[in-house]
């Protein structure tokens, strides 16, 4: 007799069905598709449910696309982030490029963006008084 | 020569008191005492203590250099060991060795 993997439900119409209650909860899930697959819709919704439905929150963390332009898109959706944002429970990281460019000289690692993801998963508990509870959610690379 | 240094505004990100971190700030300041004398000294920030400085400034990557002054800024990533390549990148490489001393 096996244990099963305890699921978190996504409240995405339809999704937690096919995926036998939702996604594997306490781990990491790649979600891969091409562009225009809706990842980034995918992931806007699986933090929007979070919050709107179970009252948790969501960092989200954005490789390509500003924050602004996720903003727009998603308050376009219906999904009102920005009073999310300004009660804490909603979080972008903002990890584009930066419009005024870098050159590496030598060896790096990446404890700054470690240390800011780290920062905002530490004021979402703040602001939602859950313990080690929240969404995040790192934008898919393609 | 003062005014040029005036000029001057490097910022520095390091992640925590590593050994890593003491070379870089050490390269840093190098510089700026040798090419920029007077009033520049380089902000020193550890990501682990300012993660809200390293939001603002939107680093992904430590150590990295920023030049807020003179515009344009400039981002440089890495532990800055091929100095020539730093300097050209600051705009410093230029600087005539006599006319950086004169302010001595």
């Amino acid at each position: 007799m096996t244990t099963r993997i305890s699921k978190l439900p996504t409240s995405i119409p339809g999704f937690d069905s096919i995926a036998d209650g939702g996604l594997p909860k306490g781990r990491t899930t790649l979600l891969a598709g091409t562009a225009g697959s809706a990842k980034t819709v995918f992931a806007a919704q699986f933090l929007a449910e979070g919050i709107g439905i179970y009252g948790e929150s969501g960092v989200f963390i954005t490789f390509e696309e500003s924050p602004d332009d996720i903003r727009r898109n998603v308050i376009s959706l219906g999904w009102e982030i920005q009073g999310w944002e300004e009660e804490g429970r909603w979080r972008f990281v903002d990890a584009s490029p930066h419009p005024d460019g870098e050159v590496v000289i030598g060896a790096y690692d990446l404890g700054a963006l470690l240390a800011r993801i780290e920062n905002a998963i530490q004021s979402i508990r703040g602001a939602t008084g859950l313990n080690g509870f929240g969404r995040c959610h790192l934008q898919p690379l393609h | 020569m003062m005014e040029i240094s005036a000029r001057y505004q490097l910022k520095l990100y390091v992640t925590g008191q590593t050994p890593r971190s003491e070379r870089v700030i050490a390269r840093v300041r190098e510089i700026a005492r040798e090419y920029l004398p007077g009033d520049c000294e380089p902000l020193v920030i550890d990501v682990l203590e300012e993660p809200q400085m390293a939001e603002r400034d939107r680093i992904l990557a430590t150590p990295t250099l920023i030049r807020q002054f003179p515009l344009p800024v400039r981002r440089i990533i890495g532990d800055l060991a091929d100095r020539p390549r730093v300097l050209a990148e600051l705009g410093l490489d230029d600087v005539d060795y006599d006319l950086r001393h004169s302010t001595h």
